[in-house]
């Protein structure tokens, strides 16, 4: 029997493995390649956000770097698809322009944490760099490993090496096109709501785990404000148990997050979860909520607070104080509003004396302590009081 | 016909032990790592194991796992199904055996350059690929040696009246799209193509590894093993033929389906849908071909753990390559990409079917090349039924549903934190079935170690 030639060794290797390797490598590889340069070439605005002047990496080139040897884009991936629900919780959709200096890509193809495309902007870098050294101190429920030998640990401190720093550049700088797109889902300005739904046995219990999964990390156990991330944060996680914030309040800045600070949106919560958190939270304050029962609103030194007032606060504050002064659209974190809190006498004198840290909350080291009370008195007709 | 000596069959068969025992040597180092990542992912607390070394990251050892498994175990156990079965199906002694011998040892040391690379932090970003390039050139050397063993073989065989045996177009398609595409992946995604140009061609890559390295050794070994371990013919040359050229052709065509809804052209993704679709017709024309083969011949899976193997492999088969094509509809890659869903089915191709062919392999060839029967038919038993309900029962169904609490949570909105702590509770089984897995394959070293000389009493 003669040999078929179409079943002869030099066939198969040269029609079957070179053939149809070069042509999947032709319209797989350079088909889409060649009309998306066309793409890339009339966006191409940009110069290379990798490296500096003289072509040597920069710090977001050098924490791609780590990014691609630590194996991130293994678990997180770095395109926003347009559907199931992902411009909600990401940002818009990736588009092929915005990689066109990643080589190699890092697409990824699993996600076991969240996708980074859209991490712009979207944390503060106290909580990448807190995050980084341990993942549990900011996410409670995290599987993700630290990466302790990228900060210098001595006995008291820990310190952030550049390559920490770099990688927190290079997360900063993914999706930064899109900055202002991303705040504005993940910190809505205007996010505001009033009232709030009855307690129930079951929001407490069910308010009480969501806080020990969420919030727990920066916020403490008791919610003193002294959790484990709590060193690596300014302005400091605030102590929700020296505060009494009322429901809605907490159920405002949980859906727009506290931008400025590391305090991220919990805006994908269901709802009803979000408000047993919320009473949950505003719970934890209750002792400080009848302290403005005490105030009498006509006295003298609600008078003399007033006039204080006027003079320190009503810049951020607002009038109101509500938070809303004309100098408060450009502050992040935005002043607080007094319409919905209540401080501790404590926590209001440190306030007043150190400032906070971190915000644009100064320290009034001038104001003595009858000022003060006086002030403070004032502070507290503010509150309305929504039960 | 061309007798080889006995002296050349000696060396071959050492030749094609120590791969496979090296072989297995990766297995376990892979099979290690996986237990040990699939632990760390089951709670905080957990996350915490052996987490302050460097070296054993999460994503170091990730690496490590597929570099293992895929070039460690299912690549030297490849190279050794090709220097057994390629000289006895040409009937030609292998090409060059001190090339050969030299490489078994060449290719050890260009993956673990690789491995220890990946381990220490020289990772490139290429998926499957991660290896730095100084460790590529080694591993892309080796593997052209190989080739010219294998190829050489085939090539200075005489032509023989059946013309090749269908195992033998297999390999030669397998060693030689791999080459091309190795050296792509590790040249041009790694170094030129970017963004979403270097994401098409990764596609092709990741696609083509598992595809058209994986896949055609894997089949050929079946081919080989199906015909031998039953004493049938291969029911029908010409569906071998639509099997193979389908492969060839269309299986590479589908690779950006890994990449749906990214910014991968438009054009290119809907192309994947059909052309990964018709993969359908590669598997069912293969799988009938198993099937009708081994008619009448059925009951030889109970005694025979090698066909047994084969048999469960060609079943997972089914699965894996039904799972792929629906897995090319937009709608369904909507829900489960991303997840553990895709994890599970990786899992079922390389593990499920590959490596169980491999095992059948090494229980129908150890005993030739040893000289000896398996000495304990209970540790093959044992063997096979960890392997089997560890792999189903704790691996592929909970991962399987794992994918689905993940894509369901993200599809609901639900804060990402619960597409986590929603799939932990079927992760459970899923690290169990790592210890599982590897007892299983401790059995069976212990049982090739048993019987490793010749028996005295008399050869099989």
């Amino acid at each position: 029997m003669k040999p078929n030639r179409f079943e002869s060794a030099t066939f198969f290797a040269v029609v079957a493995g070179l053939g149809c390797f070069l042509l999947s490598f032709v319209a797989m590889g350079l088909a889409p390649w060649t009309s998306l340069k066309r793409m890339t070439d009339q966006a191409k605005s940009a110069a290379n956000p990798y490296v500096d002047e003289k072509g040597e990496l920069n710090s977001v080139g050098r924490g791609r770097q780590l990014y691609i040897k630590e194996a991130c884009w293994h678990c997180h991936s770095q395109f926003v698809r347009p559907v199931a629900g992902e411009p909600f919780r990401y940002g818009p959709p990736s588009q092929a322009w915005e990689s066109m200096f990643d080589i190699p890509q890092t697409f990824g193809t699993r996600r076991i944490g969240p996708d980074l495309s859209r991490e712009a902007g979207r944390r503060s870098n106290d909580w990448q760099l807190a995050h980084l050294y341990n993942p549990r101190s900011t996410t409670p429920l995290s599987v993700m490993p630290g990466y302790p030998w990228y900060f210098d640990e001595t006995a008291t401190d820990v310190r952030p090496k550049q390559e920490a720093l770099d990688l927190v550049s290079y997360l900063q700088y993914l999706g930064s096109s899109f900055k202002d797109e991303i705040q504005s889902i993940v910190y809505p300005r205007l996010f505001k709501v009033t009232g709030y739904p009855v307690k129930d046995e079951v929001h407490q219990e069910r308010g009480r785990l969501l806080f020990t999964e969420n919030c727990t990390g920066c916020h403490g156990a008791s919610g003193n404000g002294m959790g484990l991330a709590q060193p690596a944060l300014r302005p400091k996680p605030a102590s929700l148990s020296d505060r009494y914030v009322s429901p809605s309040e907490v159920y405002s800045v949980l859906n727009r997050g506290v931008l400025g600070s590391a305090m991220p949106s919990f805006r994908e919560m269901p709802e009803r979860d979000l408000w047993a958190l919320s009473l949950f939270v505003s719970e934890l304050g209750e002792s400080h909520h009848s302290i403005t029962k005490n105030t009498g609103h006509d006295s003298q030194r609600v008078q003399r607070g007033s006039a204080h007032f006027k003079a320190l606060c009503v810049a951020c504050h607002g009038t109101q104080g509500t938070g809303d002064g004309p100098a408060a659209v450009a502050l992040n974190p935005r002043p607080k509003d007094f319409s919905r809190r209540v401080f501790s006498p404590t926590l209001f004198r440190t306030i007043m004396h150190e400032g906070v840290p971190g915000s644009a909350m100064p320290a009034f080291a001038q104001l003595d302590e009858t000022k003060t009370a006086e002030l403070e008195a004032y502070v507290q007709t503010l509150f309305v009081d929504e039960r | 016909m061309q007798m080889s000596t006995a002296r050349e069959i000696s060396s071959t068969n050492n030749l094609v032990k120590h791969h496979i025992v090296i072989g297995m040597a990766w297995l376990f180092l892979a099979m290690a790592a996986g237990t040990l990542m699939a632990f760390r992912l089951l709670s905080p607390q957990y996350a915490e194991i052996l987490s302050h070394t460097p070296l054993l990251t999460f994503g170091r050892v990730r690496m490590f796992h597929t570099h293992g498994a895929v070039f460690g175990w299912l690549s030297n156990c490849f190279i050794a199904f090709s220097y057994y079965a390629i000289p006895k199906l040409t009937s030609t002694p292998l090409f060059l055996p001190r090339l050969a011998r030299f490489n078994l040892y060449f290719f050890q040391f260009a993956l673990i350059c690789g491995a220890v690379a990946l381990l220490t932090g020289h990772a490139e970003g290429v998926e499957y690929a991660e290896a730095p390039w100084w460790a590529d050139i080694f591993f892309a050397l080796s593997f052209v040696f190989a080739i010219v063993n294998v190829l050489g073989t085939v090539f200075t065989a005489k032509a023989q009246a059946n013309g090749l045996y269908v195992s033998v177009w297999y390999v030669i398609l397998g060693f030689c799209f791999t080459a091309l595409n190795f050296i792509m992946a590790n040249t041009i995604v790694a170094h030129v193509a970017p963004g979403a140009a270097g994401a098409a061609l990764s596609g092709l890559w990741i696609h083509n590894a598992v595809g058209l390295w994986v896949t055609p050794m894997g089949v050929a070994m079946a081919y080989f093993l199906v015909p031998v371990l039953t004493g049938n013919p291969i029911a029908s040359h010409r569906l071998s033929l639509i099997g193979f050229w389908t492969l060839a052709v269309l299986y590479p065509l589908g690779g950006s389906h890994h990449y749906f809804y990214s910014p991968v052209p438009w054009w290119l993704q809907v192309m994947a849908v059909p052309l990964t679709s018709a993969l359908i017709f590669v598997v069912y024309t293969v799988v009938y071909n198993f099937f009708a083969t081994m008619k009448g011949s059925w009951h030889k899976f109970t005694s025979d753990i090698a066909l047994r193997f084969v048999t469960f492999g060609v079943f997972s088969y089914i699965i894996t390559c039904t799972q792929g094509p629906f897995h090319a509809f937009f709608s369904v890659q909507r829900v489960v990409h991303f997840t553990d869903w895709v994890v599970a089915h990786a899992h079922l191709a390389l593990f499920g079917v590959f490596s169980w062919w491999i095992f059948g392999f090494i229980y129908y060839v150890w005993p030739k090349l040893t000289g000896r029967a398996f000495v304990s038919k209970a540790l093959a038993e044992w063997h096979f039924w960890l392997t089997f309900i560890g792999f189903f029962v704790f691996y592929y169904i909970p991962d399987t549903i794992a994918g689905l609490m993940q894509g369901f949570a993200w599809l609901r909105g639900l804060p990402f934190i619960d597409s986590l702590t929603s799939a932990q509770p079927f992760w459970i089984p899923r690290a169990m079935s790592g210890i599982m897995l590897f007892l299983g394959s401790v059995l069976l070293a212990i049982n090739m170690y048993k019987s490793r000389n010749p028996s005295k009493v008399g050869t099989p």
